[in-house]
């Protein structure tokens, strides 16, 4: 980790832009649940206020993992049915944060920009 | 400089100490009692040789002094200020001060300095700064006098006078003068493009009013921008005027304000006030539509968010409407697309509007594009950066968007989705890939982007048409071509086109992959830089104007007046325009341009003239003012004797006006004595003089005493021995 460029970090909320930017998220399961996922301190404006890096031991590939054949050769712990679909959403959510940044944390000052339009 | 001697005393210069002497004396006369006692016969002979001896002792001198009267000297000072430069007063001046020189050459014991004030530049005439240096020179009590040739407009007029010598003014004029002004109160150098500035000012007129003029004056002042007329308004003289001026566009707009002529007045060059107001935009106010998520778009947050003079609104089709999995809206972070708000009632308040990827896949209704097309026709500015969905048949290019486009993609639309609205799934699609060209070249520039400053000299460019910059992979093909293609994106595939559309301006990237040089991909390139002059090109930054005449005013320091800077651009290949320049005057001259780079011409002209300075080129125009060199100079144009009259009053001092009473005579006359009449000025005469020498001559030599004394005792000797 020492030798990584990685910045101060803070561990991810329901209220970062991660947690919204397309499924509204609460928890960030993986195969597993409950472990702490961190993300950077801060926003940096050059960068879109994007975090550059997303730590987690929650094992999410694991969850996502398919055989062939439809099945999940990994099972989810402690196992609850909507593990797996949050597990999906959180990916999908982290797609979302790739491509469109902070998008979503934008859409609070919508109103008050369309507001101030014109004035 | 008469060297004269004169006698001015006896002095005694004794050859012992007086105590020394008197005891002598004394002492002499004592032994000389018994003698007249007894009436010795040679007692007269005795005293008389004591009497001698004292005297000789005593050592009497008769003192001469030498000295040299000193002339008196009087200060010519020169005003050759700017304001002597009109109505022939600077020939009244130079008569003058020749008469003037002669006549004090003639003049006995008068030694005349001439000192020149200059134009100053922008602090008036300094009259008594020149003053003050020359009297350093001039010892008090030499100074006859001061002999002025000017217009009595100066600008550091003491309140007292810091000296007692006679002030003389010489005016170049035939007696007091009237000048009208248009004095500028308050005038802004910037003003926010959408809003406007206040101008405030007033029409003064100043000194005695000619008698057609003398109840309250009205002056007609016309009002030009950027050389054309905006109004003309009668205006009371003497009140404060106020008006308007709407900022329509960025970088410089030249307001001249002009007052009549008032019958009989000095000089109209005051009459006239020029305000450059820059136009800066305040915040650009951009809508960011992305079709899809898509890594393009966090290269257009990453520019637009970091520039802190950007409001963005920015919505992303996160999910189309055909893709809805049943999942709970209170799951899901989706918001309605404020499609009315943007499209309908707010749309005209954006500067720029960019859709990036955007499909009109039964999104916007055909309304709200049609919005969009009159957005631009109306002025306002569209950037389309094009993936494949615009190759395929629901592309924006078959809306009523597709008019405004400077291309359409090679795919066509179907007539039947275009007049439904909506696409149907039963109709044949083309294969995927159709219209598209995919595999890797390098973006170049064309011919015309080589001529254009939204592309020439991007970084890395180094006037090469093929930089060297990053790969890209994909390029939509395009056909119906028209507007600029800047760009191209291998074997001539147009890549950027530019294009103006009724008072819009339109652009369009037919790839979506510039991304790639912001990511710096095979070496990456001018993304942001590229991005950023598109946009300022589309909300039409002056600066970018593919043709473009622009006119800079420098102004230079002192007397060597500014230089106009011409600046050319034109897209055009050929030699560039012969250009046009009239001075404020009105004489114009044609001058070559020269060629600096393709498509980019520059000249520099000498333009010393205060004033609006038009350039033409034959097809554009461009104003640029200089300042007034000196303002205060030029604040107030008349020839008057009265700012200096209490000065004049003060030294005893007088005022001539030299076109109608000629150049008085000069006279030396006593301090004290009238100073000046009608045709003739005083100079004060100081007998000043300095003590060269003094020499002493002995009254009773040596040589003489002895034999005298000698005489004496033998005459006595004599006397007593019969």
């Amino acid at each position: 980790m020492t030798s990584l460029d990685v910045p101060a970090l803070t561990p991810l909320t329901e209220h970062h832009v991660l947690a919204h930017s397309f499924y509204l998220l609460r928890d960030f399961p993986g195969r597993y649940d409950g472990a702490p996922v961190w993300v950077a301190q801060g926003e940096d404006a050059s960068n879109d206020g994007v975090s550059p890096v997303i730590i987690g031991s929650n094992d999410w590939a694991a969850a996502w993992d398919m055989s062939p054949d439809g099945s999940f050769p990994y099972g989810t712990l402690p196992g609850d049915d909507q593990q797996r679909l949050y597990a999906y959403r959180f990916g999908m959510n982290l797609v979302m944060y790739a491509l469109t940044g902070t998008y979503k944390g934008d859409q609070v000052h919508v109103p008050a920009i369309l507001e101030r339009l014109g004035q | 400089m008469n060297a004269v001697s004169t006698v001015t005393g006896v002095q005694f210069a004794p050859a012992l100490p007086l105590w020394a002497l008197g005891a002598l004396t004394l002492v002499g006369l004592l032994a000389l009692i018994p003698a007249f006692r007894a009436r010795t016969p040679g007692r007269w002979w005795r005293l008389l040789m004591l009497l001698l001896l004292a005297g000789w002792l005593s050592g009497p001198q008769l003192v001469r002094q030498q000295w040299r009267t000193r002339p008196d000297i009087a200060l010519l000072v020169v005003d050759h200020s700017g304001s002597e430069t009109i109505r022939g007063r600077m020939a009244l001046i130079d008569a003058a001060r020749a008469r003037v020189t002669a006549e004090a050459h003639a003049i006995p014991n008068l030694e005349l300095r001439t000192i020149t004030v200059p134009e100053q530049g922008s602090q008036g005439t300094q009259l008594f700064a020149a003053i003050d240096t020359a009297l350093g020179d001039i010892p008090p009590d030499q100074l006859a006098g001061f002999i002025a040739l000017s217009d009595g407009e100066i600008a550091d007029l003491p309140s007292k006078p810091p000296f007692t010598a006679p002030f003389h003014l010489l005016l170049p004029a035939r007696g007091e003068e009237t000048d009208r002004r248009l004095r500028l109160i308050e005038a802004p150098r910037y003003g926010v493009v959408g809003s406007s500035v206040t101008l405030r000012y007033v029409v003064e007129d100043l000194g005695p009013k000619p008698g057609s003029a003398a109840a309250g004056g009205v002056a007609e002042v016309s009002i030009q921008r950027d050389g054309t007329p905006v109004s003309v308004t009668a205006v009371p003289v003497g009140q404060v005027q106020t008006v308007t001026v709407p900022v329509q566009r960025e970088g410089s707009s030249i307001i001249v304000l002009n007052a009549s002529g008032l019958p009989g007045e000095v000089s109209p060059i005051n009459n006239q006030q020029i305000v450059t107001i820059n136009g800066v935009r305040d915040r650009l106010r951009v809508l960011l539509i992305s079709g899809q998520p898509d890594p393009g778009e966090r290269a257009w947050r990453r520019l637009l968010k970091s520039d802190p003079a950007v409001d963005l609104v920015h919505f992303t089709i996160l999910r189309p409407p055909d893709k809805d999995d049943l999942t709970p809206l209170d799951q899901l972070a989706l918001i309605a697309f404020p499609e009315r708000e943007l499209f309908e009632q707010k749309i005209s308040d954006f500067d720029l509007i960019i859709l990036d990827r955007f499909q009109n896949e039964g999104i916007l209704p055909g309304a709200y594009l049609a919005n969009i097309a009159e957005y631009v026709r109306n002025g306002g500015a569209l950037l389309l950066e094009a993936g494949p969905e615009f190759a395929s048949p629901d592309s924006l290019a078959h809306t009523d968007l597709g008019a405004v486009l400077p291309a359409q993609p090679t795919v066509a639309g179907d007539p039947e989705d275009a007049a439904m609205g909506f696409p149907s799934p039963f109709d044949e699609q083309p294969p995927d890939g159709a219209g598209i060209s995919i595999g890797a070249f390098r973006p170049s520039l064309t011919d015309l982007g080589l001529r254009d400053p939204v592309t020439a000299d991007l970084p890395g460019t180094d006037g090469a048409q093929h930089p060297d910059w990053g790969q890209w992979y994909r390029v939509i093909d395009s056909m119906n071509v028209h507007g600029q293609v800047l760009m191209n994106g291998g074997s001539g595939r147009p890549l950027l086109i530019l294009d103006h559309v009724g008072q819009g301006r339109v652009g369009l990237l037919l790839s979506d992959q510039i991304w790639l040089w912001a990511r710096d991909h095979d070496g990456g390139g001018p993304q942001a830089e590229l991005l950023r002059r598109v946009a300022h090109w589309l909300m039409k930054e002056p600066a970018l104007d593919e043709n473009r005449l622009t006119a800079s005013m420098e102004s230079a320091s002192g007397d060597s007046g500014g230089t106009l800077d011409i600046d050319q651009r034109q897209l055009l290949p050929g030699p560039p325009p012969m250009v046009t320049v009239t001075d404020p005057d009105g004489h114009a001259r044609q001058w070559p341009m020269t060629a600096v780079g393709p498509g980019h011409a520059t000249l520099s002209v000498p333009a010393a003239e205060p004033g609006l300075w038009r350039v033409s080129d034959g097809t554009r125009t461009a104003y640029a003012a200089s300042d007034m060199a000196d303002p205060p100079e030029w604040a107030d144009l008349r020839a008057t004797a009265t700012k200096a009259g209490a000065l004049i009053a003060a030294t005893d001092g007088s005022a001539h006006w030299l076109a109608s009473g000629g150049v008085p005579a000069l006279r030396l006359v006593a301090a004290g004595d009238v100073s000046g009449g009608d045709d003739w000025i005083g100079l004060r005469r100081n007998d000043a003089h300095v003590t060269t020498g003094i020499a002493f001559t002995p009254l009773l030599p040596g040589w003489a005493a002895l034999p005298l004394l000698l005489g004496v005792l033998l005459m006595a000797w004599r006397r007593e021995g019969r």
